[in-house]
């Protein structure tokens, strides 16, 4: 009898256990093979995302770590960037769940005083065209300057970049709707207020651990 | 010759795989907000439909019939793994920063094991890759289409780029579910009535698609045999 029209319990139940393990072994021969060179490709990708926060650095950010978690208990892992073996800045890498649609994962970038440098949305899952344009930097294309290639460094935003050379104290911040002074976006005062949060927290934990991530980067003086 | 034309072309317009078989309406829906975003999803579905299609008809003849379904979910979701993982390796970061998130939604897009099904098991693999490459292709037109629609009626834009230059404020309905099945709606019957047009001036009685079925797909109807 030809396998094709075979209604043996067995056989069908063998036949599907050999394709998923055939499937499970080219599965597992690939991934141990892109292993390395997914690692790397994170690494750069990160590397690049850290170099638009922070001035010139020169080590490698994602070796030199400090982590620690925030007053809401999110993890929170800060990246010390130095130039000449001088520490130029800190990066901080922190995701929230108070996203409209769930997770916002921010990279901050922070001077040696403490003082915000730029902010990026790493990965989001806002709605497009409401939450989602808080979160993205994107440079405005229209059809009278196709042509002409995007300027360097980040592209501007108003709800992220209003954080720029502030300095987290004792209150937290809050969106303007909600007794704070930061701006939002109206019909979506949740993720504003998420993304003014998670920059308050991360700011504050730096604030609060900054003896021991100096001192452990080497940046005290 | 003419056959393989015929199967690669047919899937652009008389058996779009969007407006005429009306599957795969979950990413058509979710994710043609934009333009871009149309043309990344329907050329990664064209690359995951030609190699799915490959195997398939390749192995057709030694799956038995009662569990081809499963056997055929496997082969794709195991081919659609390989591909996120290479592209995520090797492949230059824009392009994975690109097409990677539309990458895993292509397991559960029914285009795939539709054609898989209804063609690939049944024919040639040759024929099979020149099916999945007219469907593919049909596809990344009606998602690009759709996205193009969908993001300037939203935001004045294609493609990211502004062609009203003034249009400040987001329309948002476009953009969401809702307003895609409005324009998806209104695409069916512009279709329909071209469609119509034509037959009636060729003389001919226009004679609608039958209930907008699923053409040869069987995968609700297992237990029939022919």
């Amino acid at each position: 009898m030809k396998l094709r029209d075979n209604e043996n319990i067995a056989v069908l139940g063998i036949f599907l256990g050999v394709i998923g393990l055939l499937s499970a072994l080219v599965l597992a021969l690939i991934s141990h093979v892109t292993a390395d060179p997914i690692a790397k490709a994170k690494a750069a990708q990160q590397a690049k995302a850290i170099s638009q926060v922070l001035p010139e650095f020169d080590n490698k950010p994602a070796e030199l770590v400090y982590e620690t978690k925030t007053a809401s208990g999110w993890s929170v892992k800060f990246m010390g960037a130095k130039k000449e073996g001088k520490l130029v800045g800190v990066a901080a890498l922190c995701t929230s769940s108070k996203g409209y649609g769930g997770n916002i994962e921010m990279l901050m970038g922070i001077g040696v005083d403490g003082k915000i440098k730029a902010v990026l949305i790493t990965a989001n899952n806002e709605t497009p065209g409401l939450g989602a344009n808080i979160c993205t930097r994107a440079f405005k294309k229209t059809i009278f300057n196709i042509t002409k290639p995007a300027p360097a460094g980040l592209a501007p935003n108003e709800y992220l970049d209003q954080f720029n050379g502030k300095r987290a104290g004792e209150k937290t911040w809050h969106v303007k709707k909600n007794g704070g002074e930061f701006l939002y976006r109206t019909g979506a005062t949740i993720t504003s207020e998420a993304v003014t949060v998670l920059a308050y927290e991360i700011n504050r934990a730096f604030e609060t651990n900054k003896k021991e991530i100096l001192s452990k980067f080497g940046g005290a003086k | 010759m003419s056959k393989s034309m015929n199967n690669l072309i047919r899937g652009i317009w008389k058996e779009n795989p969007v407006f005429v078989l009306l599957l795969g309406t979950c990413p058509t829906l979710a994710l043609t907000s934009c333009a871009t975003n149309g043309i990344g999803m329907g050329l990664a579905t064209t690359f995951v439909l030609i190699g799915s299609n490959f195997v398939v008809s390749c192995i057709s003849s030694i799956v038995p019939k009662k569990i081809r379904i499963p056997v055929y979910i496997v082969v794709i979701a195991t081919f659609v793994t390989v591909v996120d993982l290479l592209m995520q390796a090797y492949a230059p970061a824009s392009l994975y920063e690109a097409l990677g998130i539309f990458i895993p939604l292509i397991v559960v897009n029914c285009i795939v094991l539709g054609r898989a099904e209804a063609f690939a098991s049944k024919n040639t693999p040759i024929q099979s890759i020149f099916d999945a490459i007219g469907m593919g292709l049909g596809f990344t037109v009606a998602l690009t289409l759709l996205g193009s629609i969908r993001e300037f009626i939203g935001t004045g834009s294609v493609f990211g780029v502004k062609i009203i230059t003034c249009w400040t404020t987001d329309f948002l309905l476009p953009g969401a579910a809702p307003g895609a099945f409005i324009i998806v709606g209104a695409i069916l019957g512009l279709k329909s009535y071209i469609n119509r047009r034509a037959a009636i001036k060729a003389g001919k009685l226009y004679i609608p698609p039958a209930g907008l079925d699923c053409r040869n797909c069987r995968i609700c109807s297992i237990e029939e045999e022919e």
